[in-house]
């Protein structure tokens, strides 16, 4: 069949739109389609955490590069997405807490990595005078941050049409063959495309995708939830998690204070709507609480939630298709993915153009998971909340 | 059957006399900050509690409320048909201070289980609408509930689903229901194409 473009990425979100970037701005006809609207699921309601803080060990050297690019965002996109350096703190509230951070540190300084410092209390409780009396200690990356993710979505979606893709909305892919040199894409409206290659974005949908052309892996998904209260004075200035139970918070230069970072809701993928879970929102509040007292008489606004992708190992499916020649699948980022898009869109185009990626990605692979091989986290793996 | 009468307290008065059994939630005293099927979530001063309904009838400006119930939306709120009846057989929506006959053609309608006939807008310029920042939503729900601003939100409940909360709520209350460690919700299969 006749090719229309180089490239279709399925899916606007972060990811899609970042490939979209990187492979048009490196000279290829891009087509990305949108089943709905760009940034419609986690990318548009993601709590725009910019984290190296506790990354699983894998993710480490992607997300440190992934933060160089944050700061160089204005050059790359004519906008910072709301970048604000602010560092993240990781919060130890009893002494078993402190024993795993560390640990982790024990684990990343002897791969070379520094950028998590440790923090004894005296020092966590300079660097956040509004915690709780009972932290005994902290974890930080100074250079850690936090952006805005209906604007970085849109700052994407700019640079990649400045760039040359097409960004066609509400074109959701029905089906999608093998043909002569490429792939045969179906819209649900009956319509179709052609190209020779394919990247795989389509977020928690991902999964559907990838049986569509013969792949499977384990990607499920999740309701991840968040919450803004009313607007407080400035007490805090950093992202901060805590490490022994799901939280992360902030709060925002309006003075609104972010809580998330782990409770989820119910989602269904067929309709793309999320219910809360209010009990798992009162755990979330009551963390914040204990943690932040100065919370004790604010009021919550807004809670909402978004379909994330979640694998089982919580890192995201990144690489070729050993089956299917010209597919790239790019999902499964487990709650953390808002951080990294800007440099794994640019590893997905690498591996569409038939380069091999700078930076060591066997960890995601598409065929990770085989029956019978156990997945056991690494030692200095840390919980890591949606943020 | 739980009826349910949710609203200011000169517009659920008139179903006193009418529905006696009813449980009557006045949005001074006992607002609802949150709606799910079958149960709303009110705040007292220390915690926040749920009150089931099988039968609930929402009077005054609750667009927010009805939308969380899966009520279809028009641009000025819940539709609703000659019964005063949503989209969702049980719920009734007045927007302002009911007269005896609305009061007495609810009282009908549920004593009947009578079907809803909403008749759907024609869609609305949804295109027009800008998809707002979580932070946005958050400012705007912290304005003083009016029409302009459900408006505005109702944009909102348009492209993405309804939007929590349907009024502020104490985040102190919120966290005395909290476990401190809830169980770890699992990881969601999708079993299509499977
Ligand atoms: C509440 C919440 C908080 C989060 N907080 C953080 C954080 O602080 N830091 C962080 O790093 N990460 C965070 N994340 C995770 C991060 O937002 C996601 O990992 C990231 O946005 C994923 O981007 P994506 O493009 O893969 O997915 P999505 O943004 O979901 O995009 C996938 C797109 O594919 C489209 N699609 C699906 N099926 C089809 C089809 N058949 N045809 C065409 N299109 C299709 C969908 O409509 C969707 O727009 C959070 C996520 C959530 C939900």
């Amino acid at each position: 069949m006749s090719q229309d473009t180089e490239l279709i990425v399925i899916g606007g979100g972060l990811q899609g739109l970042s490939t979209a970037f990187w492979a048009a701005r490196a000279g290829l006809r891009v087509t990305v389609v949108e089943k709905s609207m760009p940034g419609r699921h986690a990318s548009g309601f993601s709590a725009g955490g910019v984290r190296t803080l506790g990354r699983a060990l894998p993710e480490i050297p992607l997300a440190l590069a992934a933060l160089d690019l944050w700061y160089d965002l204005p050059t790359l996109l004519d906008d910072d997405g709301g970048f604000v350096p602010s560092a993240q703190v990781r919060i130890a509230e009893n002494d078993a807490d402190m024993r795993s951070l560390r640990e982790r540190v024990a684990v990343t300084d002897a791969l070379g990595w520094t950028h998590e410092v440790l923090l004894d209390e005296a020092e966590v409780k300079t660097l956040l005078p509004a915690v709780a009396p009972h932290v005994v200690g902290g974890l930080v990356c100074r250079r850690d941050g936090f952006a805005d993710p209906m604007r970085t979505t849109r700052a994407f979606l700019r640079a990649a049409t400045r760039a040359g893709a097409v960004v066609r909305v509400g074109a959701g892919v029905a089906g999608l063959e093998r043909v002569q040199g490429g792939w045969r894409v179906t819209l649900e409206d009956g319509s179709h495309l052609g190209a020779p290659r394919i990247v795989n974005a389509a977020g928690a949908w991902g999964r559907r995708i990838a049986r569509m052309v013969g792949d499977d892996f384990p990607l499920g998904f999740n309701a991840l939830m968040m919450m803004f209260t009313a607007p407080l004075p400035p007490f805090i200035t950093q992202v901060a998690l805590a490490t022994g139970r799901p939280l992360s918070f902030k709060q925002v230069a309006s003075g609104h204070v972010m809580i998330g970072g782990g409770p989820k809701g119910v989602a269904d993928l067929d309709t793309g709507l999320t219910t809360l879970d209010v009990t798992r929102l009162a755990a979330s509040a009551r963390t914040a609480l204990e943690l932040f007292p100065v919370l004790k008489d604010v009021a919550i606004l807004h809670a909402w939630a978004g379909i994330e992708a979640i694998m089982p190992d919580e890192i995201p499916v990144i690489g070729r298709s050993s089956r299917a020649e010209g597919i790239v699948h790019l999902c499964g980022f487990s709650g953390h993915g808002f951080a990294l898009s800007p440099l794994t869109g640019r590893i997905a185009a690498d591996l569409v153009l038939g380069r091999e990626s700078p930076y060591p990605i066997e960890a995601f692979s598409p065929d990770r998971f085989v029956p019978g091989v156990d997945t056991d986290r690494p030692s200095g793996t840390m919980l890591q909340p949606a943020g | 059957m739980t009826c349910v009468i949710v609203g200011e307290t000169d517009g659920i008065a008139p179903f006193q006399a009418r529905f006696p059994q009813a449980r009557h939630l006045s949005a001074t005293e006992q607002p609802v900050w949150h709606a799910e099927p079958e149960r709303l979530w009110v705040q007292s001063e220390e915690q926040v509690g749920t009150v089931p309904f099988a039968r609930l009838v929402v009077v005054g400006e609750a667009a927010l409320l009805c939308a969380a119930l899966g009520c279809q939306m028009g641009r000025a709120g819940p539709l609703t048909d000659a019964n005063h009846q949503t989209s969702r057989r049980g719920i009734f929506f007045l927007p302002g201070r009911p007269d005896e006959a609305a009061v007495e053609r609810i009282a009908i309608t549920i004593a009947h289980d009578l079907p809803p006939f909403v008749e759907r807008e024609p869609p609305g310029p949804v295109g027009a609408v800008a998809r707002l920042e979580p932070l946005a939503v958050a400012m705007v729900l912290g304005q003083p509930e009016t029409t302009a601003r459900d408006a505005e939100l109702l944009g909102q409940v348009a492209l993405t689903g309804p939007i929590a909360f349907c009024a502020p709520v104490k985040l102190a209350a919120l966290a005395a229901i909290g476990a401190e460690r809830p169980a770890p919700y699992p990881i969601q299969m999708d079993q299509e194409g499977a």
